[in-house]
């Protein structure tokens, strides 16, 4: 079985749970015989290694740089590929993950397998199932090993580990800077917390417009819920940022999550796939918010928005 | 400064998309503007607006001239064709050095594009296109401030995370979106444009990369929920959708 190399991407020293995933994952790829190298790329916080126990050795790589900057983790992490050379290196496909895993495909010469939602290994292949076009279709596709793979979060789930494997402190990486930190900032602070409410309604690119997002803020409001948004409707500029779910927003764990003209992009799944239970609008048959809800409709969103409103107002008079 | 902006049509993933023998039917593909890229081209024309630049408008000549004129009514200066024979199920890996050599040759000091396309199943475009150029990329972008000497990307990190991030350039930014919506462009300002924009033609000597890995098939996901379907009448999806609110609690006095 092919070595395997995870990186591991970091908020405050701490492990995202996708690349905790992801390691999990990594151990199950390799089987008994393959050896799982967890890479952390450190900054000014201390790497919390004890949640990486699924690796059997973890490669921190020094630095005391302030934040994130891609073309340092990109330096550090082509470092360790082309010394350690693992047959599979696995990427969470977050945001980071975005910036870098073709950056590093690119600068190793390898292939990169991008959004994977299944992986296997053959001799000297690696086998993925890709998820495209806004989760509408998938692509089985195949590459000549060593490659890199950019995996969707949930697609593996961390599990118990066995204690911290060996631990390697390695050089920071050299590299010509021509990008700098200059500020962070976390948009939890401000806006309203969306992850606190049971109850939330969703407007997606289907309601068109708007007009269509006040009939969705009417129906909030009946409901006593908070209006949410998917990427597209927040990009418009028609609901605030802070009200964004998904990828690039909020992770959101509500009672109810009515999603209305939403299309289900994987992007966005990911930010409410454990609701309590999903309601989904929508008049494509084939968009994919309905593999991830409990009930759906097909019918006309503008025409299904202000009867429920009613309804509910009536119901809670 | 000179800030090229590539543009790619896609495949709508919002349309229903056919799929023949395995692979995408793209004589029945619905095409539109990667939306990524729409972004990018806002992004790269506030840029203009708020320091100065000149915004050159790059697309393949398969995405056609609308496109470009369109790009040109929302306040591209040029807008360049680039002639080459690619597929339309070209990767990203494949045609970036096409992209990269265009680049070079048009004096970019700034590439702007999409931080991803619907299909990028072997990887974005930006990345391979800065990893071509050897120069710093910028991925996750939602604004760029162009007025300072080394200009300032807003990169996102999702979870609400971002940065502030200074980039010596030439660099390649790919865009999540811009800070405002994409513009609109009238129908009067369009064929204002289609009449007036000229679209210069561009060869470049690059061939396109070979494809890093294979597709063997597309299908459709196979589905891992078991869905209850409702009504669609609306007026009997509401009372459906009522009725299980109150057997939930949510409504009707039973909540909590």
């Amino acid at each position: 079985m092919a070595d395997i190399l995870v990186y591991i991407e970091l908020v405050s020293g701490q492990p995202t749970q996708a690349s905790l995933d992801l390691l999990s994952g990594a151990r199950d790829l390799a089987g008994t015989s393959g050896r799982v190298t967890a890479l952390a790329v450190e900054d000014d916080s201390a790497v919390d290694t004890a949640k990486l126990g699924a690796a059997d050795r973890i490669v921190l790589v020094s630095g005391d740089a302030k934040g994130y900057t891609g073309e340092r983790h990109l330096a550090a992490l082509s470092e360790a590929i082309e010394r350690d050379k693992p047959g599979i290196v696995l990427i969470a496909n977050s945001y980071v993950g975005l910036d870098i895993s073709t950056s590093v495909a690119a600068r190793v010469g390898q292939p990169l397998l991008a959004y994977c939602v299944a992986l296997a290994l053959g001799d000297d292949t690696l086998r993925a199932t890709c998820q495209i076009y806004g989760g509408k279709l998938e692509a089985d596709v195949e590459c000549n090993l060593p490659a890199i793979a950019a995996v969707n979060p949930g697609v593996f789930q961390a599990s118990e580990t066995r204690g911290a494997g060996e631990i390697v402190q390695a050089a920071a990486p050299v590299f010509t800077a021509r990008t700098m930190v200059q500020s962070t900032s976390s948009a939890s602070d401000t806006g309203v917390d969306i992850t606190a409410s049971d109850l939330l309604v969703c407007v997606g690119r289907g309601v068109g417009d708007e007009d269509g997002v006040a009939l969705a803020q009417e129906l909030a409001d009946a409901l006593g819920a908070e209006l949410v948004a998917s990427r597209p409707v927040v990009d418009q500029g028609w609901v605030e940022k802070s009200r964004q779910v998904g990828k690039s927003g909020k992770t959101v764990k509500p009672k109810l999550y009515l999603a209305v003209g939403v299309s289900g992009a994987p992007e966005h799944l990911e930010g409410m796939r454990d609701a309590g239970l999903i309601i989904a609008v929508n008049t494509d048959a084939n968009a994919p918010i309905f593999d991830a809800a409990h009930f759906g409709t097909r019918c006309d969103v503008l025409e299904f928005l202000p009867l429920l409103t009613e309804k509910l107002q009536g119901a809670i008079a | 400064m000179n800030i090229v902006v590539i543009l790619q049509t896609v495949p709508d993933s919002a349309e229903e998309l056919t799929l023949a023998d395995g692979v995408l039917d793209w004589d029945e593909a619905p095409l539109r503007l990667n939306e990524f890229d729409d972004h990018a081209l806002e992004e790269a024309v506030l840029a203009k607006e708020e320091a100065g630049a000149t915004v050159i408008a790059l697309a393949l000549e398969s995405a056609g001239d609308r496109v470009l004129q369109t790009a040109v009514a929302r306040g591209a200066d040029r807008a360049v064709k680039l002639i080459k024979e690619v597929p339309l199920d070209a990767s990203a890996r494949m045609v970036a050095p096409l992209m990269a050599e265009a680049a070079r040759k048009l004096g970019a000091d700034l590439v702007v594009t999409g931080v991803q396309a619907p299909g990028d199943i072997f990887g974005q475009l930006a990345p391979f296109t800065a990893a071509e150029l050897a120069w710093p990329l910028l991925g996750g972008a939602v604004g760029i401030d162009c007025s300072a000497d080394a200009p300032i990307v807003a990169q996102e990190f999702g979870g609400g995370r971002s940065a502030q991030i200074s980039v010596t350039l030439p660099a390649v930014v790919g865009v999540q979106a811009a800070r405002r919506p994409p513009r609109y462009v009238s129908g009067s300002k369009l064929r204002q444009a289609v009449q007036s924009a000229s679209i210069e033609k561009l060869d470049v000597a690059a061939e396109l990369a070979d494809e890093p890995g294979k597709l063997v098939t597309l299908h459709s996901p196979h589905k891992t929920t078991a869905i209850s379907f409702l009504d669609d009448d609306p007026v009997t999806a509401v009372d459906q959708i009522v009725e299980i609110f109150r057997q939930r609690g949510i409504v009707g006095g039973g909540r909590g």
